[in-house]
């Protein structure tokens, strides 16, 4: 097979504990996140806040326009942020992202994994399972009929 | 090959659905269609989306054609996903060595239940 297809994974040392680790990258991540190249709203985005009720991850423009970057799948702080990644896009074509801290020496570490190309784990199932359901509601008339 | 014609290509839910059973292991495009619910000539097309992005490639075996996701092309997408997330990482990494990173010492930028207006 070829490697390009496996998930992206990137690790990262920070001088920090897990727990300032997790508060950084959530919520103060209006205070690092490259908007100019990394956003919906480019230029004009100013904020990205993870929602907690909503269990979204919200982009805000300087106008008040919001856009969804992601769906909140697992909040665990300070070892584990799950996100299914739609920046721009439908949740449908969402990929899965997970973001792990773990302690490491003084600090801690950081490991991302992103599978672009679809949802691993669970998700990937609940992937199949929709295709499936929806071949059994296109055959469902047929079978009423029959 | 560009990014966008990639993310297109993956957009649509039943070439995702196509995309991934590839994923797993090369496939004849019969088997394909017995997986997915739409049409044999409609597979052909989504397969023809993918080929067209260098998602996929085929090869005949007999007197059909067998998929596979196609490696090099998947890494113009891998390649462009990979240096976003490292210029994001950079970006949180310089963030995380400034004195102050959560901002202890600054006005308060918790989490918030609603989304700032």
């Amino acid at each position: 097979m070829t490697e390009a297809i496996e998930p992206i994974i990137k690790t990262r040392s920070l001088p920090l504990s897990v727990e300032a680790a997790f508060s950084l990258f959530t919520e103060n991540m209006s205070t690092w996140w490259p908007f100019g190249t990394h956003s919906v709203g480019g230029d004009a985005a100013v904020r990205v806040d993870f929602d907690l009720e909503r269990r979204q991850l919200i982009e805000t423009t300087t106008d008040g326009t919001t856009s969804v970057w992601a769906q909140i799948e697992a909040w665990d702080p300070p070892a584990l942020l799950a996100l299914a990644w739609h920046p721009g896009r439908s949740p449908e074509e969402a990929s899965s992202l997970e973001v792990r801290f773990e302690p490491e020496g003084a600090g801690s570490r950081l490991v991302l994994t992103h599978d672009g190309w679809g949802r691993f784990g669970d998700d990937g199932h609940r992937l199949r399972a929709n295709y499936e359901q929806g071949w059994d509601l296109v055959l469902s008339p047929y079978l009423a009929a029959a | 090959m560009d990014v966008g014609t990639q993310l297109t290509a993956l957009a649509d839910p039943t070439r995702r659905a196509i995309f991934e059973l590839l994923r797993a292991q090369p496939r004849a495009v019969g088997e394909l269609s017995s997986k997915v619910p739409v049409s044999q000539p409609a597979v052909s097309q989504h397969l023809k989306v993918l080929r067209e992005a260098a998602l996929v490639r085929s090869h005949p075996v007999g007197a059909s054609r067998v998929y596979e996701v196609d490696g090099d092309g998947l890494l113009v997408l891998r390649d462009w996903l990979d240096s976003m997330w490292d210029q994001a990482l950079d970006a949180f990494v310089d963030a995380a060595h400034r004195p102050d990173p959560v901002g202890e010492t600054s006005p308060p930028g918790g989490p918030s239940p609603n989304p700032l207006p």
